[in-house]
């Protein structure tokens, strides 16, 4: 069906990359006073370095990270993820996703608490749990009927292995639970460490 | 945030507004089955002898909409069918998934006809292999004036027909139409392709079939957000349901259950629509064996 043309995406994408180059300037940030450091190394790191360049050493831990999302969390079939480690063993992030699907548009969002139960700097078991919001909207493609749309609101879990230098890999299983009832699925996240 | 990452952000965000949609083909118009000819020429044949077709006009009419997955052991399925009390002598039987090879000794909706005692049309939709696939209707009554209509065809999909006819009850003749939708659609395209065979219909007849009214959202036709199912109502058949009620229809159908169930899903996917006539409860029969879909009926008191 082609009623929904993709210059919705391409607009999209541009005021994405509008909003990345507002931002793009380094900046300056302190680690906040009541954030544990990372470790002994990183408790001095200035996180604004992390823009001037890959970081000097494998001790040095960037704190940010974005990445694309496939199936997992996201709602549909691809996501855009974000995540922000809080301290070793503890992040928070969020994926989210729009997608047109045969004219029903899609809103999804799944914000998270990050766990790192095991793991070392690059090779990491985490554990992540949140909610799962979600909109569908179904215009209709007809017009003797008006269409319809669902809200609703679910919980995730998922596990899985992260690997992160400078580059994020996580390969993941999960459950989602909502008033539809309990389904199994699993996920791909690639992405930047920043 | 460097070079490499701002294109990272670029590219994550035209993967996360993804856009996918199934190209749904032109609409195309009922045709006399008569008319047809070469592999898709349809077939049809009365009771077997000493088995006369009725033709007084009954009060009221049982209707059986069933899947019969291909129906290759028509006289299990017959068996099966006989098995039920509440559909072994049911007046009209709309059919779906029949199938016809030469190398058989009759048509699959002969043999199930036959064996039922009843008068059967079958008209096939595609080529398939050696033979043919296609829609059947069963009848106590005189079956008149069959048509089909090729639905629109869905991208990555099969030719999937509508098999309209009308059944003689004495002075009477209900327009019926038997459907098999496509699979792994989303409503919109759903309702896209159902849409040409139930617009311009009479304001007394009956539609029904398998609608495969799933209950996911699908990702291109190919990958069920089985998640999102979870957490949004994504189940297509009291949508479709909806639509039809649009259309003047009664959805008798809508509190049955699922009338499949496969890799642990229960869906349902098959559906009976009226309008314009009194309309009983509907209700699923999943004591009969023979298919991966249950059959559905309802009672219809004629006007």
């Amino acid at each position: 069906m082609s009623q929904y043309p993709r210059a919705a995406i391409v607009l999209a994408t541009v005021g994405a990359l509008a909003a990345t180059d507002a931002r793009a300037q380094p900046t300056p940030m302190s680690v906040p006073t009541a954030v544990a450091p990372l470790n002994s190394a990183a408790a001095d790191v200035d996180l604004g370095s992390v823009d001037t360049g890959p970081p000097a050493s494998p001790t040095r831990r960037a704190r940010h990270a974005i990445y694309v999302e496939a199936l997992g969390r996201a709602g549909g079939v691809a996501g855009l993820g974000y995540g922000y480690q809080i301290s070793r063993r503890v992040g928070v992030g969020a994926v989210g996703s729009i997608n047109l699907l045969d004219g029903q548009r899609l809103y999804s969002l799944s914000p998270f608490v990050t766990l790192y139960p095991v793991g070392g700097a690059r090779h990491r078991w985490f554990v992540e749990a949140g909610p799962h919001l979600a909109r569908l909207v179904t215009p209709s493609p007809v017009p003797e009927w008006s269409g319809t749309s669902s809200n609703g609101v679910g919980g995730q879990l998922t596990t899985g292995y992260e690997y992160r230098r400078h580059v994020l890999t996580r390969v993941f299983a999960m459950v989602e639970v909502g008033r539809g009832g309990v389904a199994p699925w699993f996920g791909v996240d690639l992405g930047w460490s920043l | 945030m460097s070079r490499a990452g701002r294109c990272g952000v670029a590219a994550a965000a035209v993967v996360a507004l993804g856009a996918c949609g199934l190209e749904v083909g032109p609409t195309a118009a009922w045709v006399d089955v008569a008319t047809v000819a070469g592999p898709l020429t349809a077939k049809t044949g009365q009771p077997p002898d000493g088995l006369p077709v009725e033709m007084a006009r009954p009060a009221t009419l049982r209707v059986v909409s069933f899947n019969v997955e291909m129906g290759a052991d028509a006289d299990a399925l017959a068996a099966a069918i006989r098995g039920n009390p509440n559909i072994a002598d049911a007046d009209v039987y709309l059919v779906q998934e029949e199938e016809d090879y030469p190398a058989e000794s009759a048509a699959r909706a002969a043999r199930l006809g036959d064996a039922l005692g009843l008068q059967w049309l079958y008209v096939p939709g595609r080529v398939k292999g050696t033979g043919t696939h296609g829609l059947a209707i069963m009848s106590r009554f005189p079956i008149t004036a069959p048509a089909k209509m090729d639905l629109p065809m869905i991208e990555k999909g099969q030719q999937r027909i509508a098999l309209r006819a009308a059944i003689e009850l004495g002075d009477l003749a209900l327009p019926v139409v038997d459907v098999h939708l496509e699979t792994r659609l989303n409503i919109t395209d759903r309702i896209l392709h159902l849409r040409p065979a139930v617009i311009d219909l009479p304001d007394t007849v009956l539609v029904a079939g398998d609608v495969n009214t799933n209950p996911y959202l699908w990702d291109d036709g190919t990958v069920p957000l089985i998640p999102t199912a979870q957490v949004v109502d994504t189940n297509q058949a009291p949508i479709l349901d909806d639509y039809m009620a649009e259309l003047g229809f009664a959805a008798p159908t809508a509190n049955v259950g699922p009338t499949e169930r496969k890799y642990g899903v229960e869906s349902r996917l098959d559906a009976i629509y009226t309008r314009g006539l009194i309309v009983g409860e509907g209700h699923v029969e999943r004591s009969v064996a023979g298919s991966d879909h249950w059959p559905v009926w309802v009672d219809v008191t004629l006007p």
